[in-house]
């Protein structure tokens, strides 16, 4: 009888102490489950981390130096798929940025294989790419006599934006934009950008419920905390069962 | 309303195969260019040479753009081809997190195709499917100024987001087509 109630202190005793041991992990478990189960109504597959600690745990390497074009005291970069004017994302860009210049009230941005034409304030006017005649791939852009110039292929090509036409030019008195460092304030503001767009809260929440986070020794952790559920609810049960018979 | 599948004689084993093959299908196997732009309008215009014409968009269309695609539509004008009567659209809408390039064809006021040219999401790409394409042929807005498809479009497991871009696409090219026949369409 006494060795039946001794097993049943430490039955408690072992109980307890999991439960304790589990419990901080139990509530990890149950808030980012529920953070999962209503992550579209909660829209964490939309919310990108751009947190350069965060991103660090992923081993993303922020970039210590963005090239880009100046423009009457601002700066046109591409960073990722995004093309910003100074800190403000104006655009997208899926190829390399090559030239960028401001000219009759507008800003003209030339990517590898699109040509994006912007108010002076920013606002996207018009995007040209392959599919409205913009010949490929375009090497650089710059200013004759106030026109747009590309260059594709070694060739010349004057811009006709409303047309779009591309017409033969033979003119060596071109004035190519070119790439320069962007100031380091902005450099900071904009790195977190370089990391794309993939890294979601939903994917962050995702590796803290798993464990990823951690590593392998994170998913080892959570098995473990799924181990130690299963040992607590078969102790609570085994215990619960000790007790009703006590109460016969 | 045509049927989605002409078969009548259903193979569960086959139907669990695509079953499977779809739940194992790797991430990313649905990108792709599937047609090109030259291609979408030679098989838009069978012959005839389209002119490239552009639409300014006013604040007005602008609006009523937004209101489709629940976000201001880019840029300050777009270009699209015509032919007589018909005029062919290539527009970019994000499914989930990245641009679908869609071409849609308009006549009359109705959708005469519409063709995924370009899949950039890493699922969902069962919307460049005739069964699912079909659908849209005839259809056009709704009477009065809702903005809707006057026909229901059936989902697709799976590929919710992309067919709801889509159909975004579909609407926005018959709002335009609308705007550049002087409305005498609609």
């Amino acid at each position: 009888m006494a060795a039946k109630s001794e097993r049943g202190a430490a039955l408690k005793r072992w109980h307890r102490r999991l439960g304790v041991l589990a419990a901080l992990f139990v509530i990890v478990l149950a808030f980012t489950g529920f953070a999962l189960n209503h992550a579209s109504a909660l829209q964490l597959d939309r919310l990108v981390i751009r947190s350069p600690q965060v991103l660090s745990w992923y081993g993303i390497d922020l970039p210590e130096r963005i090239d880009g074009f100046a423009l009457n005291g601002r700066w046109l970069s591409r960073v990722a798929d995004g093309l910003f004017l100074d800190d403000r994302q104006v655009a997208t860009c899926r190829s390399e940025l090559v030239g960028a210049v401001a000219f009759d009230d507008q800003l003209a941005v030339a990517c590898q294989r699109e040509l994006l034409l912007f108010t002076a304030e920013g606002l996207l006017v018009d995007r040209i790419d392959p599919t409205y005649r913009l010949p490929v791939p375009v090497q650089a852009l710059g200013l004759a006599q106030g026109r747009l110039v590309l260059r594709v292929r070694d060739r010349l090509l004057r811009v006709l934006p409303e047309a779009p036409e591309f017409i033969p030019l033979e003119s060596d008195a071109v004035a190519w934009s070119r790439p320069e460092p962007l100031p380091g304030s902005l450099v900071e503001t904009l790195a977190p950008f370089a990391a794309g767009d993939d890294l979601t809260l939903e994917r962050l929440v995702l590796d803290l419920h798993s464990g990823r986070l951690l590593g392998i020794r994170g998913v080892w952790l959570m098995d473990a905390v799924a181990v130690a559920m299963v040992v607590l609810a078969l102790t609570g049960l085994m215990a619960w069962r000790r007790g009703m018979r006590g109460m016969r | 309303m045509r049927p989605l599948v002409s078969a009548t004689v259903v193979r569960p084993r086959a139907v669990l195969l695509a079953v499977l093959l779809a739940l194992w299908a790797p991430a990313g196997l649905s990108r792709g260019v599937y047609l090109t732009a030259e291609e979408f309008l030679a098989e838009a215009f069978a012959g005839v040479e389209p002119r490239l014409e552009t639409l300014w968009l006013s604040p007005e269309i602008k609006q009523r753009a937004a209101r489709i695609l629940d976000h201001p539509p880019a840029g300050l004008r777009l270009r699209f081809w015509r032919a007589g009567g018909r005029t062919a659209w290539i527009l970019d809408e994000i499914g989930k997190t990245h641009p679908i390039t869609i071409g849609v064809v308009v006549e009359g006021g109705a959708v005469a195709a519409i063709r995924v040219l370009e899949f950039r999401e890493s699922r969902g790409d069962e919307v460049r499917f005739p069964f699912f394409t079909q659908q849209f042929e005839g259809v056009s807005l709704a009477a009065g100024d809702t903005l809707r498809l006057d026909r229901d479009i059936d989902g697709i497991t799976g590929a919710t987001l992309s067919v709801r871009a889509m159909e975004r696409v579909a609407r926005l090219a018959l709002l335009f087509h609308a705007e550049v026949s002087g409305g005498s369409e609609e």
